[in-house]
Formats: C-alpha cells, structure tokens, sequence
C-alpha cells in the first residue's frame, strides 16, 4: 500500500516521503514501517506506546488515527498519509499584575525559605514575588480549608483571609488537621490564625469568624485576588460561586464525600460558573453533606491540596489547570477523571442574561429548599420527647427509616422497616394505613421528604415526622437503653 | 546577503528577513483577539534556515478558544507543503500568535511540538505585537532550545 509522509515528519523516515508497504490493516502498515525505518518509533510512539499526539494518520482523505480504526481491513487501492497536527495555545497569564510583583521584595532570608520555589524554572523569583503580593479568601477552616490554608501560608502567599463561624469539636479533629484537641471549643479561624503565624509571621492574615451571608459575602471577598471555597454545604457554595462571578474574582471549588471528591475552576476568564455546572442544587436531604455523610480521613488532604496547587497555579500564571473542567477522584478505586464543563450561555449569574446582577436580591434559602413551602400542606411530627412516649406505651405505628445503610450501621432503629426514599412510592403496600407511620432520618429533613414524596404517590395513611430525626433522640436512646434498644 | 551567511543550519538561528517578519506582525495583528496561525518556509536548496515565504492557515479551534488555542488542519498543511515543494520550498516551522499573553511555549504548545521544525510566537499586547521567540524541540531527547532570530 503506498504511505505518503509529510516532510515535516521526515526526519523519522531518513527523509523518505513516499513508500510502498505490505499490509491490509494500518496496524500491519505500521508494522512494516517500523521494520523498514526502526528509527521512526520513537518520533511516532510516546514511551506508553501511543500514537504521539501530534501524529495524524488519514488513509484516503479520512481520519483513521483512532486507535479503533487501526484493525479495519483496508482497500488494497488505498493510500496512507502520516501527518503532523500543528497545534498548541497561549499560556496562562497571571492574575497579579507585573507592577504588584515587581512592588515585592524577597530577603536573604526569603531567598532561603522559598529556596525549592526559586530552584523552579516556572516559579523563580517572579513567581515568588506573586505568591507574596497574592491576596487569597480561604471560606471554610474545616477538612479541606486545613490543608488549603496550611499549604498556602507554607508557599508564602502574602495575605490570607480565613472565614469561618464554627468552633472546633471533638469530631472535628478526625480530618481537620489544621486543628489539634486543645483547640476544642475555640473559634476555628482562631486556631487557622495560629497555625498560618507559626509557618510564617510574615503573612497577613485576617480572621473573620462569622458566617458568610448574602448580605456580606461581596463585602467580604472585594479587592481580593483568588477564593477558595472549601465550605460543605449548597447554599453558600452558590452564594460564593455567584459573588465570585459579580466580583469577577477567580473561585477554586473543591468539595468532598465519603472516598470522593471534586475540583474545579469556576468563573476565571468568562469560564463556567457553578451554576453552569450544577443549574440547581439537590433537593434538601437527598444527599447528606459531609457531616451527615462521613469522609475517610486523608480525603480532605488529597483534595484539599490539589485545590491549594490550583490557586497557586493561577497566582503564578503556570501550568494548565481546572477552568472549564471539573476533576473528580475516587479513593476507594484510585481513579481520576478530568470532564469538560461547557459554559451555559443561559446562566443567570455569568450567562448573557445576567438575571442575578444583586446577590442580595436572590433568595439562597428557597433556591436551595431549606424554606418551609407553604404551597405544601404541613408535615405534622412528633419531637423525640413525644415519640419516646408513644414508643413506651407501645402505640401501634410503622415505623419507616430512610437513612443509607452507613448512617444505619452506625445507629440502627430497633422494629424499623428500612425503605429508601427512591423505592417508597413503589413499596406503598408495605405501610398499613390504618395505623400511624412515622418517618425517621437523621436530622428529621429527609423524612419531610419522604412524607411528601408519599402524598405525592397518593398515599392517603396518617403520616408523622420525627421531628430533628435520631439526632435529637440520642439522648433519649441512650438514657432508655434498656427499654428502647 | 549581509551577515546572513555566517548562519549555518543547525546553530540555533533562524533568519527572519524583514518583510517577512512585517507580513508576520500584519497576520497577527489581523487576527487579534484571536490567534493567527501559519505555515514558514524556506528554501530546499538553501544553507540557512532562512524564512522565504510564509502561508496564514485558519484557526481550526472551535470558534469560543480561538483567542487562547490554534490548529492548523493536517491535509490543509499537506496540501500547501506540496505546493511549495514543487517550487523548491520546504517547511521550516510555524508560527503562532498569543494573545496578550508572553512569547513563550505554553504546556499545550510543547505538547503538540513536532520535532525539528521551528516554532515561531508572536506576542499581541492590545493588537499590537510587543514580542517575538522561536523554539526547537530536539529529536533526541525531546528537549526544548530557545532559537535566535536574526
């Protein structure tokens, strides 16, 4: 079969441009070629024995490089081109400008701390001098804000605001590593504060301890260069998400659940926005947040620290990073994907409508379902107190636990029936509607769900709610734990 | 020929006459925001990697990362160096515009280089071109030489 070769690449083919091999699939044409010029595997072939990827392989006018095609059985008239694809972009630029870097110094002392920095080709003094003049919001001093901020402050970056309204539990401690024991019941950004000042004194940091609200998150973010959101629940990840994109101030989101997590860019250059990834959150509930839902220890570690690398790749202007696509990784299965996110033209923060201009006129508590809708008839429920009771004088109900498997295992209901949310309407049957059916979760929301959902199906039984679920009956469990478990 | 003759093939230098390198600036000025892309070629016959001629292709990105990618179809390519071949031209490299952005190889830019031929990058500040570099990626090793433009 005749292979024609671009002279671009004949450098591999001891500058033949023409040749004639045996073979009927471009599998064994590769082969022939191969045996006829050795020394053309290394230009066509990466270390992986891949096509390099600027090699195109066209047979006929069309475009066979896929690998797929290499076994396809080939007409004998056939001609084989092998062509370069000449392709490549610009380089990202970095969001500090050259007059704030070059208004940086770096003393003998800083020379020496930031020593591995330096020895970096793409980093070097300027880069150096970026990170120093970088002004960085951290939101969330928990799992994934502890490396993030420790990472940050160890890199040099020059003022760092930590916004956080919690204090740090006993429970805390197992992935918030930022943390220790004596740093129980004080303010997390407290002890933030303490960790970032014994890396480097030289760092301004700003404590905000207090939530992040619709009222104050442009307030809070203004006149800095890069956010990192590293909260754990929908409604001020929007809220970040949308003032980042009024501000027009980079966001690195990061979020983490059980084995996986997920990192992206959100609203760099006119790139996608949360929004236009995720157009609304999941119904209140449905998925339990990381507090509700457990994450293995070191997650927020692995997470965490790709999204601090990711802030620093933007305040240095290196490498490729996240804007447009979202990473997700599995730890359970070690495997890492990259999938592109397109921007939604439609988008009602970064779209070309710009419905939300205000975040202050945008209503987070309904757009994310934590409102009590009125439309629906009230969901009537017992507090723990008053089921406690029911349950002693042994009230005939049914009860229903709704909770996954893991939050189970950790606390099973004695005489549940365990029915998941996404099956209720189909097992109706197994609930009497003669006696009362009482719904339990954790928290006492997804079990409004499940009522709801019920209705919804046509069920017409009397239904009751545990009011703040299992959670507000551990003491009661605990203290009666002879008579209820 | 001024001091263009001191300049062998392979000492790391490509020749880029002076009206060669105003069509250049023209081309990438054009294009601004987005980037240009195009095809250098010199002579087949000749001792220097001297820039005679150079050819705009399309942008093949998709119209939305215009401004920060190119691609040059392959059978478009192929079909020019043939062209030229008849002439007694040969492909020395290409070259490439970065929009406000610095004249140096991005990561898709190394990753896309194929050995051997020159990368010419104009830097665009604004619509104007404020900058200007070459590279070669060596065949060897796969290493990457800054190349002078003289």
């Amino acid at each position: 079969m005749k292979v024609l070769i671009s002279a671009t690449l004949k450098t591999f083919f001891e500058k033949t441009s023409q040749t004639e091999i045996q073979g009927n699939t471009l599998d064994e044409i590769f082969k022939g070629l191969l045996d006829e010029y050795p020394e053309a595997r290394k230009g066509l072939y990466d270390d992986e024995g891949k096509l390099r990827k600027f090699i195109r392989v066209f047979v006929d006018g069309e475009d066979f490089t896929d690998i797929a095609r290499h076994t396809e059985k080939l007409d004998e008239s056939s001609e084989v081109l092998l062509l370069p694809l000449i392709a490549g972009g610009k380089p990202n630029e970095s969001i500090i400008s050259d007059e704030r870097q070059k208004a940086i110094t770096i003393d003998e002392k800083g020379i020496d701390r930031f020593n591995k920095h330096l020895m970096l080709r793409e980093i070097s003094v300027k880069g150096q001098k970026r990170i120093r003049a970088a002004k960085v919001v951290v939101v969330g001093a928990g799992a994934l804000g502890s490396p993030v901020i420790q990472y940050l402050a160890a890199a040099g970056v020059g003022t760092i605001k930590v916004i956080d309204f919690d204090k740090v539990t006993l429970a805390n401690l197992q992935s918030q590593v930022i943390h220790s024991s004596r740093d129980v019941n004080r303010p997390k950004v407290a002890s933030a504060r303490d960790t970032i000042r014994n890396v480097d004194r030289g760092i301004e940091v700003i404590d905000e301890n207090e939530e992040l609200t619709a009222e104050n998150a442009v307030d809070l973010i203004d006149g800095f260069d890069v956010v990192l959101d590293c909260t754990d629940n929908y409604k001020t990840r929007y809220l970040i998400n949308d003032a980042c994109v009024i501000t027009g101030i980079p966001l690195v989101f990061a979020s983490i659940y059980q084995y996986e997590g997920m990192v992206s860019i959100f609203g760099y250059k006119n790139g996608p926005c949360l929004r236009c990834l995720f157009p609304e959150p999941p119904a209140p509930g449905l998925v339990p947040t990381c507090t509700e839902g457990g994450t293995i220890s070191p997650l927020a570690g692995i997470i965490g620290s790709i999204q601090a690398n990711e802030a620093l790749k933007l305040i240095i202007g290196i490498g490729e990073h996240l804007s447009g696509k979202l990473l997700t990784f599995d730890s359970l299965n070690l495997t890492t994907k990259i999938l592109n996110i397109d921007k939604d033209f439609d988008c009602p923060v970064c779209g070309k409508s710009h419905l939300i201009k205000e975040i202050v006129d945008f209503d987070y508590e309904e757009f994310c379902g934590l409102k009590e809708d009125d439309s629906e008839l009230p969901v009537e429920g017992f507090t723990a107190d008053e089921f406690a009771k029911r349950l002693e004088d042994e009230v005939p109900m049914t009860i229903i636990d709704v909770r996954e498997p893991h939050e189970r295992a950790i606390l099973r209901f004695p005489g549940a029936i365990v029915i998941p949310i996404g099956q209720l309407a189909r097992r109706q049957k197994e609930l009497d509607s003669n006696i009362d059916t009482v719904f339990i979760c954790k928290q006492g929301k997804r079990s409004i769900l499940a009522i709801n959902t019920l209705r919804e199906a046509g069920y017409e039984g009397p239904m009751y709610n545990l009011k703040d679920g299992i959670d507000g009956m551990k003491d009661i469990i605990f203290s009666h734990e002879a008579g209820l478990l | 020929m001024n001091g263009d003759l001191k300049v062998r093939k392979y000492d790391n230098q490509i020749v880029l006459p002076k009206d060669i390198c105003t069509q250049i600036e023209q081309v990438a000025e054009k294009a601004y925001p987005n980037e240009c892309c195009g095809i250098l070629f010199g002579a087949v016959e000749s001792d220097l990697d001297k820039v005679e001629a150079i050819e705009v292709l399309d942008n093949m990105s998709t119209q939305s990362i215009k401004d920060s990618y190119y691609m040059i179809s392959p059978l478009e390519l192929f079909s020019y160096e043939q062209d030229y071949q008849k002439q007694g031209y040969e492909i020395l490299g290409f070259l490439h515009s970065h929009p406000d952005a610095s004249a140096i190889l991005s990561a898709a830019d190394k990753a896309q280089m194929v050995p051997e031929l020159f990368y010419l990058i104009i830097e665009v500040r604004q619509g104007k071109v404020t900058s200007q570099s070459a590279w070669r990626k060596n065949k060897s090793d796969d290493s990457i030489t800054e190349i002078n433009i003289t």
